[in-house]
């Protein structure tokens, strides 16, 4: 046998990096590519086109009424599908402080995407508090998991996952950095929660969706009903489930005092966003005309501002 | 050579391995969600230097330093074996010194010559130990536990954690194996690397210290350790009356090849004679004897002792004289005496005064929190706060729920706070920068400082101002502060969406007299008062 000298190791060793280095380049030069990304179409569905309210005191129970008034989630989820489902995760708050989706709420859209067939379902959100702690205190990584999905941390403002994407039909911003979950998942189940917003007055499901650009999404605010709507037509809501069971009535987005909270007991769902954030509003006593976005997203033809052209089924669980 | 002692030695390199292996652990492990048991910095207060240095400089007793009590102990009975065994520094040099080795110059200079600068570390020690004296705390500068932690802490790791990250990365975008790939980065996610790439300001000059401590290799073996280290200092001081020593039976034929092998230079006259303050209990020198007569034991008997290397009544005394001098040049501080700097501290640093002489410069809290906002200083606020922590806010707030800077504090210079103390916990207060603030500069609406604002009563108001916003038409409403409101985290600062420097900024506490901080410090106080010097539970001075 031959034996190595330090000499040989050293020859030999550059030799295996260099080969080394060299596969690892045509490996990346491969990455170069790949497949162009591309924004989820909308799915299409046999959902009703009405808005559904749900009453109740226990919010899981109203989350499935509300969705069975509609046609339960059979009508939006073929089997094999992968399903995205977005709640509000952005603050260290306790679900009681209302500033995060309730996590019955979250856990019951999975548990229904699950028993619909899907392959995947995948709980996100960029979180504005630090995400580890608003994924625990939330309760809604637990709730989730526990339900079914899979569930994942955005690591800041520039996961990898944030990619550049093209916002088609964009006033205010052609392109943004948005994660790449919607370019793998066909169906994007909205669940946000219903907040006073000092700026905007409030943030409902179409504010929602800040939650999957990554960037410096602060700087939307100086023309955030233009931006809002812009990545609201690119990025195709199928459902929106609006969980009202506790709203934040002053201080919000965040909140903190139980003063803040309000019990509405309510869960609203629909395929219509503008629809939906409508009804949304007059549990604040403001109509959808009063939210900028709300407004921006309903003269970009992306649903109904006025709820009294919708029609409402009203149920109690 | 002797097989049944070569044992010894290596049973002393697993031990090594072990300890260094912990130490590297427990950095991993400082970090969100920190283990409810485990003592992350149990080796910083393990440490007598730190203990003693934070104690006189504090004037205080600190229950968390309960360790570095055991340690005094286990020198009194087992000599330096802190140094040999346990320090996680020390075992870090023995790796780079066999690095070295080839480089390091082969003729051996006699023991004379190479115990002439052991009594540096005394001088070293002796000026530390007086400026602690005097409220000056600069030990956690040359505390090998110290220096430790910040190079693995706010060095190795983050460069470790940047080329695991970068290579995981290419391997996902290769599309190579994807299904191994996928579960391997999940499983070092949950594992070793950090949940955002951690960066410290200044890196390379702990690395340059790191890597200056390690060339000293090519003089000598643990050069630092014999000639510099001032906690191996008071090791050798007490292990002049430890009760384990090297002993050279009958039989020795002066073939010097213990002498040669001694990594401390503690081996003197024809090999039978040891300074016991210098010997760190390595058991080269009974591994690699012939005969077999080099031997460590208890018994009280005929040891063939050395004259330890001391500090000379002179060299005593300049060491004072230079201590004395150092505190006025520490002290007298331009840019702190005229008030020209202040730093926002991590919360329940407060006290400036407090602070400086209770935080050894460890840099576990950098390490740990959760935003990577607190950096080192360096020198803006004179070389007394040379690498104490600040909070740096436009690289990242404090988490308003968070008080991990707290617990693995080793000295209590950062208290524990429960949640709700956090809550109230003021650290700064923000103000707008009415040139570059959005709505004040460009008359345009933006509100992300109020939307972030965590105090329950926010601590930014949006006035309105009868004017309109220049692009949309809407009403224009501008952010004010509410300084007796805001506690100063900094959230708004980080996430203004203007490019590099914010429109809203968090300087140090505006009102001295805020009733708040009042409250902050008589709670303070109290707790010190009922024993609470600060510390983890389970670390000694927990509640």
């Amino acid at each position: 046998m031959r034996t190595m000298t330090r000499r040989g190791f050293l020859r030999e060793g550059t030799l295996a990096s260099a080969g080394g280095a060299a596969f690892a380049l045509g490996l990346c030069s491969q990455c170069g590519q790949q497949p162009e990304l591309k924004l989820k179409l909308p799915k299409e569905n046999s959902l009703s086109r009405d808005l559904a309210v749900a009453h109740g005191a226990d919010p899981a129970q109203i989350t499935k009424a509300a969705i069975d008034a509609l046609g339960g989630l059979g009508k939006l989820i073929t089997p094999g599908d992968v399903v995205m489902v977005k709640p509000n995760i952005s603050w260290d708050m306790p679900p009681a402080l209302a500033a995060t989706t309730n996590p019955d709420v979250v856990a019951t859209v999975v548990e229904l995407a699950v028993e619909a067939g899907a392959r995947e379902v995948h709980v996100l959100d960029h979180t504005l508090n630090e995400a580890r702690l608003t994924y625990k205190r939330s309760g809604i990584a637990e709730a989730a998991e526990r339900a079914g999905a899979t569930v994942s941390f955005v690591r800041g403002k520039n996961d990898r996952h944030f990619k550049e994407l093209p916002i088609e039909g964009g006033v205010s911003m052609t392109s943004w950095p948005l994660h790449d979950i919607l370019t793998k998942a066909n169906v994007l189940i909205n669940v946000p929660i219903a907040k006073h917003h000092e700026l905007t007055r409030l943030t409902l499901g179409m504010k929602n969706l800040m939650g999957l650009a990554g960037g410096e999404r602060g700087a939307w605010h100086p023309d955030i009903a233009q931006r809002l709507a812009d990545v609201n037509s690119a990025v195709k809501v199928d459902l929106t489930i609006m969980d009202a069971f506790r709203i934040l009535v002053d201080d919000g987005p965040r909140g903190g005092s139980p003063d803040d909270v309000k019990e509405t007991h309510q869960m609203i769902a629909g395929v219509d966003p503008v629809a939906v954030d409508s009804y949304a509003a007059t549990l604040f006593g403001l109509k959808g005309e009063d939210i900028n976005y709300v407004k921006a997203g309903h003269e970009r033809n992306l649903g109904e501002i006025d709820i009294n052209k919708v029609k409402i089924r009203e149920v109690t669980a | 050579m002797n097989k049944g002692k070569s044992r010894l030695r290596t049973t002393r390199r697993v031990v090594q391995a072990a300890f260094l292996l912990l130490f590297l652990y427990l950095i991993l492990r400082t970090a969100e969600p920190l283990p409810a048991s485990a003592p992350v910095s149990i080796f910083l207060r393990s440490s007598p230097l730190l203990a003693l240095t934070a104690m006189l400089s504090s004037r205080a007793w600190i229950a968390a330093f309960v360790p570095a009590i055991v340690v005094v102990v286990l020198t009194v009975a087992l000599a330096r074996v802190f140094c040999g065994w346990i320090c996680p520094f020390g075992t870090t040099l023995d790796i780079t010194d066999r690095f070295l080795s080839r480089f390091r110059q082969k003729r051996k200079p006699d023991a004379a010559t190479q115990q002439r600068y052991h009594p540096v570390k005394y001088v070293v020690l002796t000026i530390v130990v007086l400026l602690a004296v005097f409220g000056v705390q600069v030990a956690g500068w040359f505390d090998p536990i110290c220096i430790a932690t910040r190079t693995y802490g706010t060095v190795a790791y983050p460069y470790f954690n940047f080329v695991a990250e970068k290579t995981l990365q290419t391997a996902v975008r290769s599309n190579f194996l994807p299904g191994f790939v996928a579960w391997l980065d999940q499983a070092a996610h949950q594992s070793v690397l950090a949940f955002t790439q951690p960066v410290y300001r200044a890196h390379l000059v702990f690395l340059a210290v790191f890597v200056g401590i390690v060339l000293l290799g090519l003089l000598e073996r643990r050069f630092w350790c014999r000639h510099l280290c001032p906690l191996g200092a008071i090791f050798d001081l007490i292990s002049r009356v430890s009760f384990l020593r090297r002993y050279v039976r009958d039989g020795c034929t002066n073939c010097m090849r213990c002498q040669r092998e001694c990594k401390m230079g503690a081996i003197t006259g024809k090999g039978e004679m040891t300074a016991p303050g210098e010997c760190i209990e390595c058991f080269a020198c009974d591994a690699v004897c012939p005969e077999g007569v080099s031997t460590f034991s208890f018994s009280t008997g005929k040891a063939q002792r050395a004259k330890s290397v001391g500090l000379s009544r002179r060299g005593f005394v300049g060491a004072v004289a230079g201590g004395i001098a150092a505190v006025p040049a520490l002290r007298t501080n331009f840019a702190r005496s005229e008030g020209l700097f202040r730093f926002v501290r991590p919360p329940g640093g407060d006290e400036e005064e407090k602070f400086l002489a209770e935080c050894v410069r460890c840099g576990q809290c950098m390490r740990v929190c959760i935003t990577g906002g607190l950096q080192p200083a360096l020198l803006e606020a004179g070389l007394e706060a040379m690498w104490t922590p600040k909070l740096v806010p436009r690289v990242g707030y404090c988490e308003y729920n968070c008080t991990l800077c707290g617990q693995v504090c080793p000295t209590g210079a950062l208290p524990i706070l429960t949640e709700e103390e956090k809550h109230e916990t003021v650290i700064g207060t923000a103000f707008f920068d009415r040139n570059r603030c959005i709505p004040w500069a460009e008359n345009r609406n933006c509100a992300v400082c109020e939307e972030c604002c965590p105090t329950p009563t926010k601590s930014i108001e949006l006035r309105d101002t009868g004017l309109v916003d220049e692009v949309t038409g809407e009403p224009l409403r501008r952010p004010y502060i509410l300084p007796e409101v805001c506690i100063g985290c900094g959230l708004c600062e980080y996430k203004c969406p203007l490019p590099a420097q914010a429109g809203v900024l968090v300087g140090p506490i505006r009102d001295p007299d805020d009733p708040r901080l009042r409250q902050m410090r008589a709670r303070r106080r109290r707790r010190r008062r009922r024993g609470r010097g600060g510390g983890r539970g389970g670390d000694g001075g927990g509640d």
